[in-house]
């Protein structure tokens, strides 16, 4: 049975909670092959001039990369990271008194 | 029956880099050693299998262009990372009759990026064998 909670030097994090952190290719590695860790998915745009992943370029995919292989393909210049965009920001509502001034 | 005829159309992927169309023999080789346990009194060598070999060579035509063969390869040589290396005998989704040959777990251990002399075509293999965390060669239908 997985513990219920993770420690980590950045904080503490419960079953199917996301996080992000820094591993080396080896802590990643041991946390993913021990079940308690699972990469959560990354979108990526392949750049180059081949096909990556099944991905024509200039097309994106989205895979569960290791840092390791995620780095050798940035490093061929095959792919690079889609970075989420932030969600649009909600107008503010203003209360009365504001609309007053 | 789905007999592998002429080689023309095979697909090959380096750490799921498509690099077919550079891509010129591939073999595959998924052994096993003998270990002779022959004991006094036998008539004949007794062989039983020992510890397995599973390597891919490929050999490609050299491609030194951004994206290309010798971007691809190069950042292997020099990582202990393993990378996927699958070989399908036709460009196409893998099935019972076009099955993926695997090494999921596969580390460059040799990469000769020239190899040739005057009006040589400028080609080279690269092998692939199995990293300390791989299960050899697999064969997958989906």
């Amino acid at each position: 049975m997985l513990p219920l909670t993770v420690h980590t030097g950045d904080g503490s994090y419960t079953q199917g909670e996301e996080f992000e952190k820094d591993f080396t290719e080896d802590e990643e590695a041991e946390n993913v092959a021990s079940g308690l860790l699972e990469i959560v998915p990354q979108t990526y745009e392949v750049i180059g001039t081949s096909r990556v992943f099944d991905t024509e370029p200039g097309e994106t995919f989205t895979e569960s990369l290791p840092l390791g292989r995620e780095a050798l393909l940035v490093a061929g210049g095959h792919i690079k990271r889609v970075e989420a965009k932030p969600p649009p920001a909600t107008p503010r509502k203003r209360t009365k008194k504001e609309v007053s001034k | 029956m789905a007999i592998v005829g002429v080689f023309t159309n095979a697909l090959v992927l380096v750490n799921s880099v498509d690099l077919s169309y550079a891509c010129t023999k591939v073999t595959i080789n998924d052994g096993r050693d003998e270990v002779d346990v022959t004991a006094m009194g036998a008539g004949y060598h007794a062989v039983t299998k020992g510890l397995g070999t599973a390597e891919i060579d490929l050999d490609f035509l050299q491609d030194l262009s951004a994206g290309k063969v010798h971007p691809t390869l190069q950042p292997l040589i020099g990582s202990t990372t393993p990378v996927p290396v699958e070989v399908r005998t036709v460009n196409a989704a893998r099935s019972t009759t076009n099955p993926a040959f695997m090494l999921a777990s596969a580390l460059l251990f040799t990469y000769v990026p020239l190899d040739g002399s005057v009006g040589d075509a400028a080609k080279f293999t690269a092998t692939f064998k199995n990293a300390p965390s791989g299960t050899g060669i697999t064969y997958l239908t989906a």
